[in-house]
């Protein structure tokens, strides 16, 4: 059923345009330039971190007891609790609501999860309407595409691009990519769809268990724009989202939008336990493969995940593949290590789609050992899979050569000697892949050994 | 029903997969704030932060000041709500309890704020300082009336002082709706108010 994601063939197609490439590395490290900036003015960021990090950790290793006391909580608030251990389960129940409710328009604000479930085009075959009512999943939601970030869902569209769907779409004059006109027809868009949807889906950042309330954080104000002028309110929530207590909250929201977009909070951080006299509140809360990676000791910490994208704007890979070369919902490195544990056959390339730099483990709020999952599940997928003869010949001579000081003496030396003297055009084809965008290195004068004896030895 | 024997098979199904899969205990320490406090004046903070968030805070001496301030700035504004006592601005058209169609008409929301948050400019307002939700979002433009004394350092202080907040619903609002989602640039008013403005008062409001 699966077909498998192909990370270097669509980075490769992604890598065709170079100044569009350019232009997108540049967007999100700027993103991350930011990020680094709203860190170095927090006092205590790294202790912060831990802190965040110890929480999590805490928290798995009592799951089941917050998740039911999350529920008991929120039922005594006046919510529904549901629970769904896939996808499919999640997407029936959300319909079953909606059709109990005789729901036939649905306001949706950013919820990953939804995405991860296929939630959309499952509500639309049954003849629901739904309305991403945050701008840039609208954009990507009017372009039949799925987001290429999980923060920022149309960072890989041109405002020109923007321009021309929405005119198609929207009826809106061309602009030349002008962003405040198209913000503003946008809001004139969905403030229309707020006012005659009927009801309101959102995800959740936080799930408090002592409280049984959840809470959601925005910049656009359509979470509660979709909650409050609708009857009902569905929430789906992954269950790794519950947090013991409000005073953790208070951690995680300082590290959330700093690690986000750089700034200091989301402009709407909404706190939701009870609906309003008359109104319903259900939150699904969802598994979908999560019990199993939290059986997994070596990957279970990516299961701290606040879905900030820090890593992705830091990873150089990321910046230059985009994110829908991932074919996952969620790309980049967290979802790097996220995918395989879902299917191991179709995400196997992921893991691979890294330098191993360390940077998305060092931007982590959470402190997830992301690079060290990477190879981890490096480790898993070639043992699993038939490598290449040539590959696995290939990596048999490296394996005796550095176990052989003496035969890696005369390799090195051989191999300067070819680099040296092989034309260009030999070596681009001899190293293929590794040559395709790049030159190799000259070699130096010595080897290191050959260095050491003249200048070491005497 | 079936249904629900359905549903209680799927709740206790992941909660004996979590069980049989969750790590050894580990301890959640007491989190100790004052490592992060910053000595600052929080008021100066705040007002930075407010501006930063693409918020307006005017600092006034008591609520006539506000009246006059208001009067000034939303000079345009037909339809106001204020829930603040003392500030009746005597325009007030809309009744509270409306329809959202109705309340999309509201120029101007005014509400008491709780508390302000200096780090990051955030006000903190519940179900107690409005009657309808929808109006801090659905209104142009927002005022937010805050007493000095009322702004606190950092969110572990704001988390620990709305903790336990009895009503149905609250909201941490740092500065009005925007969104950067058109190529990184940003759009002050987005889904929410095009406005937010803090006005913090010296004394008692």
């Amino acid at each position: 059923m699966s077909t498998k994601v192909d990370h270097p063939q669509a980075a490769e197609i992604f890598n065709q345009l170079e100044e569009r490439v350019n232009w997108h590395d540049a967007a999100l490290w700027y993103v991350r330039q930011k990020r680094d900036h709203a860190a170095s003015q927090v006092k205590g960021w790294e202790e912060l971190r831990s802190l965040a990090a110890a929480i999590k950790a805490h928290t798995l290793s009592k799951l089941d007891e917050y998740l039911v006391q999350f529920e008991e909580a929120a039922i005594r608030n006046g919510a529904h609790v549901h629970w769904a251990i896939d996808a499919d389960a999640h997407n029936q129940i959300v319909f079953d609501i909606l059709r109990a409710n005789k729901a036939r328009m649905v306001v949706k604000s950013k919820s990953m999860l939804t995405e991860e479930c296929g939630l959309n085009h499952f509500l639309e075959d049954k003849g629901i309407e739904v309305i991403d009512t945050d701008l840039g999943e609208r954009i990507v939601q009017l372009a039949n595409e799925p987001p290429s970030h999980i923060v920022m869902p149309a960072i890989h569209k041109r405002r020109e691009e923007i321009d021309e769907l929405f005119h198609e779409h929207l009826r809106t004059k061309l602009s030349g990519g002008d962003a405040v006109y198209l913000a503003r027809e946008a809001r004139k868009h969905l403030r229309e769809k707020f006012l005659t949807a009927d009801a309101a889906l959102t995800g959740v950042n936080f799930g408090v268990a002592a409280t049984g309330g959840i809470v959601v954080c925005t910049n656009e104000g359509n979470a509660d724009m979709g909650v409050h002028s609708t009857p009902l309110h569905i929430a789906c929530m992954g269950l790794e989202k519950v947090i013991p207590r409000d005073e953790h909250l208070g951690v995680f929201l300082r590290l959330l939008a700093r690690s986000a977009t750089g700034q200091p909070i989301t402009s709407y951080t909404s706190y939701y336990k009870s609906p309003k006299p008359g109104n319903e509140m259900h939150i699904v809360i969802v598994d979908n493969g999560r019990s199993n990676q939290l059986r997994r000791s070596d990957f279970r910490k990516s299961l701290y995940c606040i879905r900030c994208g820090a890593c992705m704007n830091t990873c150089p890979v990321y910046r230059r593949s985009g994110g829908h070369s991932y074919g996952y919902t969620i790309p980049g490195p967290i979802g790097s290590i996220l995918s395989p544990g879902l299917d191991l056959e179709k995400y196997g390339s992921l893991p691979f789609a890294s330098t191993l730099c360390g940077s998305c483990s060092d931007v982590c709020p959470v402190k997830i050992d992301i690079h060290s999952q990477l190879y981890k599940w490096r480790q898993i997928i070639t043992e699993k899979n038939q490598q290449p003869a040539f590959k696995k010949m290939l990596i048999f001579i490296t394996g005796f050569i550095f176990s052989h000081p003496q035969v890696y003496q005369i390799a090195s030396n051989a191999f300067g000697a070819m680099v040296r003297f092989t034309p260009r055009f030999l070596i681009n084809t001899l190293l293929i892949t590794w040559t395709k965008h790049r030159e190799f290195p000259q070699p130096g004068e010595y080897t290191f050994s050959q260095w050491r004896r003249m200048n070491r030895q005497k | 029903m079936a249904q629900d024997e359905q549903a209680k098979m799927s709740r206790d199904q992941i909660l004996k997969e979590i069980r049989s899969s969750k790590p050894s205990k580990a301890p959640l320490s007491e989190i100790d704030i004052k490592q992060f406090s910053a000595a600052s004046v929080l008021e100066e903070v705040f007002i930075r932060n407010v501006e930063a968030v693409g918020g307006k805070s005017i600092y006034v001496n008591d609520e006539k000041e506000v009246i006059k301030n208001i009067q000034n700035l939303f000079s345009g504004a037909k339809e106001i709500i204020s829930f603040v006592k003392g500030i009746d601005l005597g325009s007030t058209v809309i009744k509270t309890i409306s329809t959202a169609r109705e309340l999309d008409k509201l120029d101007l929301a005014v509400i008491k704020g709780q508390f302000g948050v200096a780090e990051n400019g955030a006000v903190w307002i519940s179900d107690k300082d409005f009657d309808n939700r929808l109006v801090p979002f659905i209104a142009t433009h927002v005022v937010i009336v805050l007493n000095q004394r009322d702004i606190i350092e950092n969110m572990h202080e704001a988390c620990l002082r709305m903790s336990g907040f009895k009503e149905g619903y609250g909201v941490f609002v740092s500065g009005p709706s925007k969104t950067a989602d058109i190529e990184q640039s940003l759009v002050i008013g987005a889904q929410g108010p095009m406005s937010v403005t803090v006005f913090i008062v010296n004394k008692r409001c």
